[in-house]
């Protein structure tokens, strides 16, 4: 504990002179919450000001805002927002801080009427810098927009941005700037999710159409969150419309899904979204070879407002994936197996104003992810995977002055692991419930308008049968180098207490830092540079470095590696995790560009990264460093979405129109160099057991019928360059209270054989041996249509 | 310059479309001794396969294959004796020709071989321990009287067959080769709940072939000896008629090469290291076991 005293000490004596230099008396402060007029929703990153003056504030994720410590007098606050109609008023300042202020922001509602673009909406070179480093934000638009397949899918969208790539395209795991998808802290309101996949990770189990925000920080982020190495995505559902009965339902040839929204009298709103597939009770009924699967997933959310200084919300989320396979359905006896396996999570969420500058919210959050998998008739084999935790967490946001805003808060989390497996002859009966502490106190410090530097700092205490102190500092540092160029630097300690065990097919299981397991580390490092062109254009381009000490990997030879803990009834018993991972180090360093243009008839973007990322651990490739297999040193991006008739009126000179029914164009085209994989750089004759016999093997000797593979150097061959082609077209139809929009989507337009392993068959004649090498492609064409009905 | 994001763009366009071409060199290739062989207490030592690896792709002829000039030595550890052994062209392996070895239960024993491979001299060594006398199937304890294709009880449960059998000390490692002494198309079970062919024009060439041969394994049982029981379930037969099972103990070579060396490419196609017990330029096993027989018959129904 002294070192952690230490700390807060040290942390205390660099800010306190800070915070002491700035004057309090005689001052006030305006406050207040953005809404959209037309439903209720709160608006995140709406952009508040004082006319005239170099002061203003945006909402945050609960809408609210607050610019502190103005001389009373009279004033012009501006409030805007994209999409919006601008909203004005004189406000009168006393010394005594007025109420919350609640600004209803009126859609720009204009059918078939020219679009005029205006210096109305906030500056993209202002929004960029507002932004804390590799950040990206998305909201259901974006997602909808993008071409995927079968339906829009969120960790899919965000496949497309530079440093987020999949392993494959049967996967929707992020790999984030070189780090694995355990590394990534998964959010919604609130909640932690951990292994957030359906149909063994093709689809994503996040509902885009109950998705009000999503954002995605790369690295670097801030002392607010913590628990992961690599990056967190943080996802906030929609409140639900506190106006008016509003709902949407589309099919697609995957889901049907449906979303509802409503009031609650004059205090709140509910909105709830239900997906689930449907062809176990189509073309599952009719042959036999489909195999009688479903996944559904659905939402529900409660907003409570209690007036400006208090608000509740509870949010509720699961998903559920369930797959019976029968081996042979004409038997008469069934055999084969049943896996089944769901997220469940809840949380409750308070917002509290203690005062117009004391902004803050507690939560109560629950999460569990269990699977199940159990061979009928076949072997005594089942298993149960679970994990599960209670968390209690607050985050205070304290806007003190122009100059100095701070936040702070704490975490508290009880978890509970366990897996059990048994098979004839033994079983795993693994778990453990750790217990993870953190806290943290950040500042953001704006000694002018061209610098903001935040500084902050969250230390961990975390125990599973050994106790882990680890403090992580964090810096990030914005600078306004002109009018149009921003830049911006960020540095940080990481630290993540959960290590995940992969496996193809089945659920990843996570297990916990404990007495042979430390807690992993990483360090990053990130610059970047934003810069405006013209009124539609940004670019940002980012360079980071990332380092990783205690990296676990899955011993691939665990079977051979573990060693029972004790004995039941003589069967071997394995309780701990010793022996299941080899531990080392990496690195991952890369160079992200990318140009956006976010407003027009063309919109989307054009990505490129430049990265590599290499590991080293002693029990792999001879302790030499290798590259792991979703390192991909070149990748680029082309999404685009284009309003087809105002590109044309674009085109001819004219001006925009909104249109009663419009075409959308989307594209996604992505190249990518290729992965590295482990060939076998020979073959040899050996057999499985002493006494192989079978097949007439090697010059029709049956003794010498098994072929093996010997791989030497890991990851060092490169498969060939990955490259895709998506296309979306959209018919999108307003008619007087509803809407429709029906789609096609191509995913893999060009049908390229994109290579996802080599495989190698043995072909033994009289007396001589062949070894081909048949490679096993990814995913082929694929068109979809569906439709989405909103009302 | 304007052009060049159209460029660009074409060019991407275009590798959307097409083949990703696989074009595996032998760049990676180093030749190693292949080793196969095991040895039993108080049985000669013979059929122990002294071969090369060969780079991917190749055609090559069996007789390359064989090192036949390989210099290979069993040595005892207890008393560092050195038995050389000669290749029999006959079993296409090497062998001790004298009878003045025998190999004892819980000794350990080194294989040590040199040979010439493109040029290469190379070598390399490994020791196995035979494990301890002691392990023997039960047969009055076991289920092995001949039986109809997975029989259903009257509450349920199958019925199995199933093997206890003594444990060696300090063996923890026992695994079961299964092996179809009648197999063809007219014997194969096509009603098996785990059948992929509903008649013999269903098999391409002779892939049926490929199930005569199964085995299953139990591994870390108790080290001390005592009694243990091996189910055999239903998915390990395909054929009705014989079959010819055995037992084996095996010593950590034996173990490690099971578990590991066919397990080296992984579900999504990358591959890793086994665990090979051999120092040197050595690939492949040599490991030792005490072996216990049992024939074992599936009755038409």
């Amino acid at each position: 504990m002294k070192f952690f005293q230490k700390t807060i000490l040290l942390f205390m004596l660099i800010y306190i002179p800070l915070w002491a230099g700035e004057p309090e008396s005689g001052f006030s402060s305006i406050s207040g919450y953005v809404y959209d007029q037309s439903n209720g929703e709160a608006l995140i990153g709406a952009n508040i000001f004082l006319q005239g003056m170099n002061r203003g504030a945006s909402t945050n994720v609960s809408g609210f805002f607050v610019i502190p410590k103005l001389m009373p007098g009279k004033y012009t606050l501006i409030c805007r927002y994209i999409g919006f109609q601008t909203w004005k008023k004189e406000i009168v300042l006393t010394i005594v801080a007025p109420e919350p202020l609640k600004i209803d922001l009126q859609p720009q509602i204009l059918q078939a009427e020219e679009v005029v673009v205006t210096a109305e909406k906030k500056r993209t070179i202002d929004k960029l810098f507002s932004r804390p480093v590799s950040q990206v934000e998305m909201n259901a638009r974006d997602i909808n927009a993008i071409p995927q397949i079968a339906e829009a899918d969120l960790l899919r969208a965000l496949q497309t941005l530079p440093g987020i790539l999949p392993v494959s395209d049967f996967s929707s795991a992020l790999y984030i700037r070189g780090g694995t998808p355990d590394q990534n802290l998964y959010l919604i309101d609130g909640a932690d999710v951990y292994n957030p996949e359906h149909a063994f990770g093709i689809f994503s189990t996040f509902n885009t159409d109950a998705i009000k925000s999503v954002e995605l920080s790369k690295g670097g982020f801030g002392a607010e969150y913590g628990g992961r190495l690599s990056s967190v995505l943080d996802i906030t559902n929609l409140d639900g419309n506190r106006k008016e009965f509003e709902g949407t339902a589309s099919i697609s040839l995957l889901s049907a899904k449906t979303t509802l929204q409503m009031p609650l009298g004059n205090f709140g709103s509910i909105s709830g979204s239900f997906r689930r597939t449907y062809f176990d009770k189509t073309l599952g009924r009719k042959f036999d070879e489909i195999p009688d699967y479903y996944f559904y997933d659905s939402n529900f959310k409660a907003f409570l407002d209690f007036g400006p200084r208090n608000k509740l919300t509870l949010s509720w989320f699961n998903s559920y994936d369930d797959l019976n396979v029968s081996f042979n359905p004409d038997a008469e006896v069934d055999a084969g197996f049943l896996y089944n396996w769901g997220n469940t999570t809840g949380s409750l969420r308070w917002t509290h104003l203690f005062s117009p500058q004391l902004f803050s919210n507690f939560w109560v959050t629950g999460s569990r992810f269990s699977s199940k998998f159990k061979f009928e008739n076949v072997v005594d084999v089942d298993e149960l995977n679970e994990i599960s935790d209670f968390t209690i967490k607050a985050n205070l946001q304290y806007y003190h002055s122009k100059k100095f805003n701070a936040s702070f808060g704490f975490e508290h989390k009880f978890l509970d692991g366990r897996y059990r497996q048994s098979w004839p002859g033994g079983k795993v009966d693994a778990g453990n419930k750790p217990e993870y502490l953190s806290g943290y106190f950040a500042l953001s410090w704006r000694p002018s308008v061209l610098w903001e530097i935040n500084t902050g700092l969250r230390m961990h205490y975390f125990n599973s049968k050994k106790d882990y102190y680890n403090p992580s500092p964090r810096f990030a540092v914005k600078y306004r180098a002109s009018d149009t160029i921003n830049l911006k630097l960020a540095a940080g300690r990481y630290h993540q207490y959960l290590h995940r065990i992969t496996r193809p097919f089945f659920a990843d299981i996570w297990t916990t830092s404990n007495e042979f397991q430390r807690q992993s580390d990483a360090t990053h490092m990130i610059l970047g540079f934003e810069k405006e062109i013209g009124e539609f254009y940004s670019l940002e381009i980012e360079t980071y470095y990332k380092d990783y000490h205690n990296l676990y990997s899955l011993d691939q030879n665990l079977g051979a590696k573990v060693t029972p803990t004790y004995y039941e009834n003589d069967e071997p018993v394995y309780a701990t995790t010793e022996g299941l991972f080899n531990k080392g180090k990496g690195y991952s360093r890369g160079l992200e560009l990318l140009l956006r243009k976010n407003s027009g008839a063309i919109t989307g973007w054009f990505g490129y990264s430049l990265a590599a990322t290499k590991y080293t651990i002693a029990e792999i490739n001879q302790g030499k460093e290798f590259a792991p297999r979703h390192d991909r040193s070149s990748t680029v991006n082309f999404v685009t979405n284009i309003d087809v008739k105002n590109a044309w009126r674009n085109f001819r000179g004219h001006n925009h129109k909104r249109d009663k029914g419009r075409y959308t164009l989307g594209i996604n085209l992505v190249y990518s160099s290729g992965q590295p994989i482990t060939t076998p750089s020979s073959v040899y004759i050996t057999n499985t057991m002493p006494d192989i016999i079978g097949t007439a093997g090697f010059g029709g000797d049956s003794r010498f019928s098994a072929f093996a593979l010997y791989p030497t150097s890991i990851n060092k061959y490169r498969l060939p360059a990955y490259s895709r082609l998506d296309i979306s077209l959209t018919y999108f139809r307003r008619y007087k209270g509803w809407s429709m929009a029906p789609y096609l989507q191509i995913f893999n337009a060009g049908n390229r054989k994109n290579v996802w392993f080599i495989q190698y068959n043995d072909e033994s004649t009289e007396d001589s041996i062949v070894q081909n090498v048949d490679e096993t492609n990814m995913l082929p064409l694929l068109p979809t249509i569906g439709i989405k009905f909103e009302f | 310059m304007k052009q060049i994001k159209y460029i660009i763009l074409a060019a991407l366009l275009f590798s959307a479309c097409g083949t990703g071409v696989v074009e595996v060199d032998d760049s990676n290739y180093e030749p190693k001794i292949a080793l196969d062989g095991y040895i039993y207490p108080h049985t000669p030592v013979k059929n122990i396969r002294i071969m090369r690896n060969f780079p991917l792709n190749t055609s090559l002829l069996r007789t390359d294959i064989f090192l036949v000039d390989a210099e290979v030595v069993l040595t005892d550890v207890s008393n560092q004796k050195d038995y050389p052994l000669i290749f029999n062209p006959q079993a296409l392996a090497h062998e001790y020709p004298g009878n003045d070895l025998l190999i004892e239960h819980g000794q350990a024993y080194m294989l040590s071989v040199k040979a010439t491979i493109d040029g290469v001299n190379l070598q390399c060594r490994t020791t196995t321990v035979v494990p301890q006398e002691g392990f023997s199937i039960v047969r009055e304890n076991s289920k092995i009287t001949p039986s109809t294709y997975f029989p259903i009880n009257d509450d349920g449960s199958t019925e199995r067959w199933e093997f206890a059998f003594e444990r060696s000390p300090n063996t923890g490692f026992y695994a079961l080769s299964i092996v179809a002494l009648e197999a063809d198309t007219s014997t194969y079970i096509y009603e098996s709940p785990f059948s992929r062919f509903d008649t013999a024009a269903d098999f391409e060439e002779d892939e049926w072939k490929d199930l005569i041969y199964n085995f299953t394994w139990q591994q870390d049982l108790q080290e001390e000896s005592g009694e243990t029981t091996l189910p055999l379930d239903w998915y390990l037969f395909a054929f009705y008629g014989k079959y010819r099972t055995i037992l084996y103990a095996g010593d950590q070579n034996f173990r490690d090469y099971l578990l590991t060396a066919w397990q080296v490419q992984e579900i999504d196609g990358n591959f890793h290291e086994p665990i090979l017990n051999i120092q040197g330029d050595g690939i492949g096993v040599f490991g030792s076991a005490i072996a216990d027989t049992v024939f074992l018959e599936v009755l038409r129904n």
